[in-house]
This record gives C-alpha cells, sequence and structure tokens, in this order.
C-alpha cells in the first residue's frame, strides 16, 4: 500500500481549499494520500504495520491545485456554496448515468461544484460557466 | 412462469435426504427469494430512506438495520444504492455479523470477507474501532473496497492474504476482539438465487473445502484474544463443511469454546450451540453459525 500521511501542515491547506471553495470547513484529521486521492482513515492501528495491506480509510476526493470530491466527500462537505441543486428525479438519474449537464449560469464560480438533488449530495462536477461534466467514478455511475 | 425444477447429482441427494426432508428442500429451491436490503446508518435512517425509496418493507427480526423489501426486481438500480444509503444482502447472510455482538471501540477481523456485505454491516456498527477486511482474491479485494467506500466506511484497513496464513503474522497473534469467518463454502445454501450450486456439488470438493475451512478457522482462532468472540458461518449444508470444522477446532485448541447463538429467528440446534438455517424457518437462504469463545 503506498498510502502516506499527510503532514498538518498539507492538511490544513485541504482544509481551507475547501472552506474557500464550498464555504464550509470539514476540519478533516488523519488524512492520507496516494498520488493525487486523498483519504480519510479514522481507525486506531497504524497503517504501516499491517501486513498485506493494499487500501485503507475512505476515499474523500482527489486535490492537486483544487479539490474534487468523491460522493462520500461531497456528502461529508455538504457545501454552503458552488453547489447546484437539482431540479427534478430526471436530472438526478440523468447526472448519476454519467451524464454533463448543460447547466448554463447558476451563479457558481468556475470550477468544482458539488451536485445536490434535495438532501441528497450526488457527488461533484467540474463547471465552465455553462456546462458541469460529470466527474463520478465509473464504478459509481447507475446502470440502467 | 414456473420455475424450473432444479439438476442435482444422485449422490447429492442421497446425501441430503439424511439432513432432511428432500422433497421440501427442492420445493424450496424454486421460490423465489424475497429481496431484503440492509439501510447504512452511517448515511440515514431507515424512517428517511423508504420515504424515499417508497417501497413497501418488514424489519428482519434479526437483523439491526435490515429490511425485507416488496419490490422484484432492480432493488441495486437506485440514486439511493449508488450513494450509498443501502446494500443488497440477502437476510440470512445478516445473521452472522448479529451473533459476533459488535460493541463499538472492538478490533475486529473479518477473514474472508468480499465483497463486503458483512463488512459493510460490521463497520456501521463499529465507527469507534477498526476493522482488517481480508481477501485473498484480487478481483473480490477490488469490490470490497468499492463497497467499502459506497458505503463511507473509514475505519477499515482491506488486506490481501492468504487467510490460512494470518496466524503467522506476528502482529495479528491474539490481536482482536471479533473474528469473523465467513468461509467460502460450496453454497448450496445460495440455490435459491442460483441452483448450480445443487448441480456441481460432489463429495470430493465437500472434502477439499472442508480441509481449508479448517485451516481458516484454526487460523482466525489464532488471531483471536483471550476472552474474544470468533464467529465461524458458511451458507452451505454438508456438515464436513460445518460441524465436523467447528469440532476440528474444539479438539484442536484446549481454550477454545462454544458460545450460544441467540438470534431473534428460527434455526436448528446443531450441538455445540451452533445454528443451522434452512429456508423454511425464515423464508431465506441456508446458513450455519457457529459462536466460538477462547479462555
Amino acid at each position: 500500500m503506498l498510502l502516506q500521511k499527510l503532514n498538518r501542515k498539507r492538511v490544513k491547506e485541504i482544509n481551507r481549499k475547501i472552506e474557500k471553495r464550498f464555504g464550509v470547513n470539514p476540519n478533516f484529521r488523519g488524512l492520507f494520500s496516494e498520488g493525487n486521492w486523498i483519504y480519510i482513515y479514522t481507525g486506531t492501528e497504524n497503517l504501516t504495520e499491517i501486513s498485506g495491506a493494499v487500501s485503507a480509510g475512505l476515499n474523500i476526493g482527489k486535490f492537486r491545485d483544487e479539490f474534487m470530491p468523491t460522493i462520500e466527500g461531497a456528502q461529508i462537505i455538504n457545501p454552503e456554496k458552488n453547489y447546484f441543486m437539482l431540479k427534478s428525479g430526471k436530472d438526478a438519474l440523468t447526472w448519476m448515468q454519467g451524464n454533463d449537464l448543460s447547466a448554463g449560469d447558476i451563479g457558481c464560480e468556475a470550477g468544482y461544484v458539488i451536485i445536490k438533488y434535495g438532501d441528497d449530495v450526488l457527488g461533484s462536477g467540474m463547471y465552465d460557466g455553462r456546462i458541469i461534466r460529470n466527474r463520478l467514478a465509473k464504478n459509481r455511475k447507475l446502470k440502467m | 412462469m414456473k420455475p424450473k425444477k432444479p439438476e442435482y447429482s444422485k449422490e447429492f441427494k442421497e446425501y441430503h435426504s439424511m439432513l432432511f426432508d428432500f422433497k421440501e428442500f427442492i420445493e424450496w429451491m424454486q421460490k423465489p427469494l424475497r429481496k431484503s436490503i440492509r439501510v447504512n446508518s452511517i448515511k440515514i435512517d431507515s424512517k428517511r430512506l423508504f420515504e424515499k425509496l417508497g417501497w413497501g418493507h418488514e424489519k428482519i427480526p434479526w437483523a439491526k438495520d435490515g429490511f425485507w423489501v416488496d419490490i422484484k426486481y432492480g432493488t441495486g438500480a437506485t440514486i439511493e444504492h449508488a450513494i450509498g444509503y443501502y446494500y443488497v444482502q440477502e437476510a440470512s447472510s445478516m445473521m452472522p455479523v448479529e451473533a459476533l455482538n459488535i460493541k463499538n471501540g472492538d478490533m475486529v477481523l473479518d477473514m474472508c470477507a468480499a465483497p463486503g456485505s458483512k463488512t459493510t454491516q460490521i463497520g456501521a456498527i463499529n465507527l469507534g474501532g477498526t476493522i482488517i477486511a481480508n481477501d485473498s482474491n484480487t478481483g473480490r479485494v477490488k469490490s470490497l473496497i468499492s463497497n467499502l467506500g459506497r458505503m463511507g466506511i473509514a475505519n477499515c484497513i482491506v488486506t490481501k492474504n492468504d487467510g490460512q496464513r494470518f496466524r503467522g503474522i506476528k502482529k495479528f497473534k491474539e490481536k482482536f476482539d471479533r473474528v469473523l469467518v465467513d468461509a467460502p463454502c460450496s453454497e448450496v445454501g445460495t440455490a435459491r438465487k442460483n441452483t448450480d450450486s445443487l448441480r456441481v456439488w460432489t463429495p470430493s470438493y465437500v472434502k477439499r473445502i472442508s480441509a481449508l475451512q479448517k485451516k481458516l478457522i484454526c487460523s482466525g482462532f489464532e488471531c483471536l484474544k483471550k476472552g474474544g468472540v470468533m464467529v465461524y458461518s458458511t451458507c452451505t449444508t454438508s456438515i464436513e463443511e460445518n460441524e465436523d470444522v467447528v469440532r476440528f477446532l474444539l479438539d484442536r485448541y484446549e481454550n477454545a469454546g462454544t458460545g450460544r447463538i441467540n438470534l431473534n429467528a428460527r434455526y436448528e440446534s446443531a450441538g455445540s450451540g451452533a445454528a443451522r438455517v434452512y429456508p423454511w424457518h425464515n423464508d431465506t437462504e441456508c446458513a450455519f453459525i457457529a459462536k466460538i469463545t477462547k479462555r
């Protein structure tokens, strides 16, 4: 397993970026990374001491210059800004099937936006001022 | 459409006629299985989930968050499933974890964990502890990781080890408060979903898999703390894969004992406090569950 524990400075940077973008500081602690993917691990065992470990904790998103939340990351953050509220169950289904959304001007800054339908948080996408590009992982897309 | 009569060998019939009313068993194998789900209490409560789904439902008496649902197809084809609000899990498969009596904060080993139905059930109870979920098969480990993610479990470490060799890992010796060995088996009990397991059943396979199960149960036991609880379970019927495996452990380890299974379900006592569940008990698949203690 290649999970690396992130130092305090890096964790603080991620929390700050999320707060700036989504209006909520999730106060993440105990973060790990594998490449650009960020994981939260809340167990009590030291990961490096576990023989045969291939994965640990919960994948909450990808962090390069910006933070792209996974469905679980988005659910934990539950944003106060830069989210797009879907209007119908049909739109929610379209999104969960992995399609982009022609959103037009939604009053969000360009960048990652979190998708909501009612009180359900449905992951995140990349908004370019016109379209929200679907960023759901392949194995999370709904196959009908 | 009338379900097709399952195919099985003469040996299968002879063996199982000693265990129960074979005609009744085959009749049950042709009855459609009730669909069931387990609500993921990490993300949602059952009231809110069923308001969203609009499905008729009935509580499964032995499982904290388990429900039978009145839907024939597509239990996994909903937005709520995709975002991790529930797990499609057969009702009898919820029994082993309930029998483990996990306390929040426990160190738990799930030795044959993939695809993760029981691991995620453990995760919903044991938010403050640590879970080691192991499987030896690369493809199955991938589905385990995917399901743990979907269910939002953050305190689990997934390992890919040969379960038989767990006992050789120094770090794991007498480490766990709870151990689940849900062993690979001949899967006769799942025939209401897929009758292939009846067709391919042979005594020689049972003998081979029983040898592996004996190694797994011993490996699990050596990882168990003194005073801890281990559950050994299968979804099959053969004595060689169930009672004989438990007996093997009890004969080999002086400090091994058995505990009584206490579930709010109907089942047959299989000796040493173990339970055999047949479809006619609770309208489920088959299961064998034994509770092992360590002095």
